[in-house]
């Protein structure tokens, strides 16, 4: 299993290599098109509520289901993704080397991966920051009793960067137990290998699922970081990313306006508000300036629902994960979400 | 009978030209063959540039710069074990030497248990007794036919992690400890001078060196043989003692949430070192097996025949003969386990490929330098092996005789 992964990074800086320069450049969007499918990078499938593949092989999460929405805004069918399951440390080069049209997993956005990269983030879709997850038995209360802690960190990450940032700031000493996969980290927590497992604060409570007993361990309170998470894609479509950025904005429009997944149809159909028509693709070529069908939003909504709807089914209160909100909500609601009128 | 040897070179090779002098024929110039070399070094230089002008074209596009300036840029990461003094503000190239230094040690340090650990094996594959000779062989065919890589997973779930947490660490006289977090031995404390105890320990190895070199080599022993070489490990044994003596040891002592003082090995290295250890080891026996059996039955006979004691046929007859059939094979091992040194990746230990193919990359996006910097290393290392074992083969090969 691991060995195919590195054979995946290795595949991907060769094909970097031996690629005509034309076929990396050519534009994202026509190449989707042409294929009937989106090729989408997530996590491997163990994050529960972010991307997971189930017991009858389905992708489930709000990862997935962004995926999802792309492809639905673009092909008109939701189904129409091929999911490739990436590794944090592959999954920027993957993306580089053209084998997958975009990433959506936890990938977070930072200056130097924004100028360096040549990748663009379209947008922020979860507001998440650094948290701990520790177990009772250890007694650890806050993040400042963790001087002289082992502590675990997936590789490659900002996660691993934010933690020698902390101790350093702090003046405390810490042992890094690095490995490449989070499940790693969580057999090593569970086994006392580490103190405390470090993540963002959405992927610790979703990790603490796959733990044998998750209420005996607690996430501290301390948050040490901001990791704003969103979509990523080349920097060679614009057009690409706009739509991207794009289905972003649609999820969140739909919940500022009540539009859900039960009555998107026919709120298409019967809705008299100008913006609303707008948005719905009623009226103007919203849909064909992005170059995609008029009806793009409505094939979104289809798909995955609002923003509410998909956090609350895949991230909070409808799942498992069970993760409240916070400053995920609307910006009229005290929280971060706010999409550009569709004028 | 004395014309065939005056016709055989110094290679052993017959020479074909009869042994009367006859005119050489005129040098020709192979004009084909240096065609053929011409157009081979041609084509592999035109695949380079095409790569290259490819590489830089692709990197332009894609709006990224290439170079290896971010070598000089702060890491900022942490690293769990490393040889060299190494903090968060460290730079890409410090930890890109300290990786190449951390898979040389694990590298090196199971190439010579592997080594150790195969020849016992090899021999009890060929030993007389029946219990030694099955014990080898279940070994040698259980762990050869299984993936190192289970190996590897198995050692570090099963027999690591079952370990105590550190708490509750096993003691072995208050001094080392066994926890599923490390094993914690004492150690030097640190700041005190060493030099008195660095000199015993020289000496006491070179009183050991001498009892070595002075050991009895004849198969008849007498009492006079002995004197020199049984004084020279005593002084070698009381100078070992007195360094050990000298030091001031600092114990590992349990504080917060780790032993604090002394020494520790990661699991993570343990785990590496046991799997790779286990794994060449079984290969290795076969080899020294190969090796042994390869000697011609009829010399040993004759060792005995002369009264010669076995543990002497095996070291001085069996052992010098067998070793030039056994290292091109064994190079061959030696390589296949530095490269699969590099599953350190598996279990956490940052070895090269963990902490520059893997997190070095992805922090910094040097795909193709960091690439082609790590293939460089393992590439120089094998090739280096390979070059070391050729010069051996071509001194210890059979001469004509």
């Amino acid at each position: 299993m691991r060995l195919n992964r590195t054979k995946i990074a290795l595949l991907a800086a060769g094909s970097a290599l031996l690629l005509p320069a034309a076929a990396v450049a050519g534009p994202t969007l026509d190449a989707i098109k042409g294929r009937g499918e989106l090729n989408c990078g997530v996590s491997t499938g163990t994050s529960i509520g972010k991307s997971t593949l189930d017991d009858q092989g389905n992708w489930t999460g709000f990862e997935a289901d962004f995926c999802r929405a792309v492809a639905a805004a673009i092909l008109g069918d939701g189904a129409k993704v091929n999911f490739v399951p990436l590794e944090f440390k592959n999954a920027f080069t993957s993306l580089q080397s053209g084998s997958v049209d975009m990433l959506a997993r936890s990938a977070t956005w930072t200056m130097s991966r924004d100028t360096e990269f040549a990748l663009e983030w379209a947008g922020i879709y979860i507001y998440d920051g650094q948290g701990f997850l520790v177990s009772n038995a250890s007694g650890i209360t806050s993040a400042k009793e963790l001087a002289g802690a082992s502590i675990c960190v997936t590789s490659g990450t900002t996660t691993e960067l934010n933690l020698a940032d902390y101790f350093r700031t702090n003046g405390m000493d810490y042992t890094p137990i690095t490995v490449s996969s989070p499940d790693q980290s969580i057999a090593n927590l569970e086994s006392a290998r580490c103190d405390a497992y470090t993540n963002e604060v959405g992927g610790l409570a979703s990790y603490r699922l796959g733990l044998s007993d998750p209420d005996s361990y607690t996430i501290l309170a301390d948050v040490i970081s901001k990791e704003p998470l969103g979509p990523v894609v080349r920097e060679d479509d614009q057009q690409f990313e706009d739509v991207v950025e794009w289905t972003r904005h649609a999820l969140i429009i739909a919940e500022e306006f009540g539009v859900t997944q039960a009555n998107v149809a026919e709120m298409a159909a019967t809705t008299e508000k100008p913006e609303l028509r707008r948005f719905l693709g009623a009226e103007g070529e919203f849909g064909t300036k992005l170059g995609i069908p008029n009806d793009w939003a409505v094939k979104t909504i289809q798909t995955t629902g609002n923003y509410g709807e998909l956090f609350e089914r895949t991230l909070g209160s409808n799942s498992k994960a069970n993760i409240a909100r916070g400053v995920n909500t609307l910006w009229s609601q005290g929280g971060l979400l706010y999409a550009p009128p569709v004028r | 009978m004395a014309d065939v040897v005056s016709n055989v070179t110094d290679r052993g090779v017959p020479v074909s030209t009869p042994s009367a002098p006859r005119r050489r024929p005129r040098r020709r110039w192979p004009w084909a063959a240096l065609a053929q070399q011409a157009a081979a070094i041609a084509l592999v230089a035109a695949a380079f540039a095409y790569l290259g002008t490819n590489i830089t074209r692709n990197l332009a596009a894609n709006g990224m710069t290439g170079g290896f300036g971010f070598l000089w840029q702060e890491a900022g990461f942490a690293m769990s074990f490393s040889l060299i003094e190494m903090s968060e503000s460290s730079t890409y190239g410090r930890v890109f030497l300290a990786g190449v230094l951390n898979t040389l040690f694990i590298a090196g340090l199971s190439l010579v248990t592997a080594t150790v650990l195969g020849l016992v094996v090899g021999f009890a594959r060929v030993s007389a007794s029946r219990p030694l000779n099955l014990a080898a062989t279940v070994y040698v065919e259980a762990l050869r036919n299984v993936p190192m890589l289970l190996i590897l997973i198995f050692v570090q779930t099963v027999a690591l992690r079952s370990l105590p947490v550190v708490r509750e660490a096993i003691a072995i006289g208050d001094a080392v400890y066994l926890s599923n977090r490390g094993i914690y031995f004492p150690w030097p404390e640190p700041g005190q001078d060493l030099r008195l105890a660095l000199g015993a320990l020289v000496a006491g190895c070179l009183g050991l060196a001498v009892a070595w070199i002075l050991r009895p080599r004849t198969p008849v022993l007498a009492r006079r043989d002995l004197a020199a070489p049984i004084a020279g490990m005593a002084l070698g044994v009381i100078l070992l003692t007195v360094a050990v003596l000298q030091v001031d040891w600092q114990r590992p002592d349990f504080r917060g949430f780790d032993f604090r003082g002394g020494a520790k090995m990661m699991p993570e290295f343990a785990a590496l070192l046991l799997a790779l250890t286990l794994y060449n080891a079984a290969f290795i026996a076969e080899i020294v097996r190969a090796g042994l059996h390869s000697v011609d039955h009829g010399q040993i006979e004759a060792a005995r025949a002369l009264g010669l004691r076995d543990g002497f046929i095996k070291r001085r007859i069996v052992l010098p003969q067998a070793l030039r059939l056994m290292v091109p094979p064994l190079t061959n091992q030696y390589v296949h386990l530095i490269k699969a040194s590099s599953l350190a990746t598996v279990v956490g230990f940052p070895d090269l490929v963990a902490v520059f193919l893997g997190t070095s990359l992805n922090q910094t996006g040097r795909a193709i330098e960091i690439v082609v910097m790590t293939a460089a290393v393992y590439l120089t290392l094998c090739l280096g092996l390979g070059a070391l074992s050729a010069a051996w083969n071509a001194r210890v090969s059979l001469k004509g005789r």
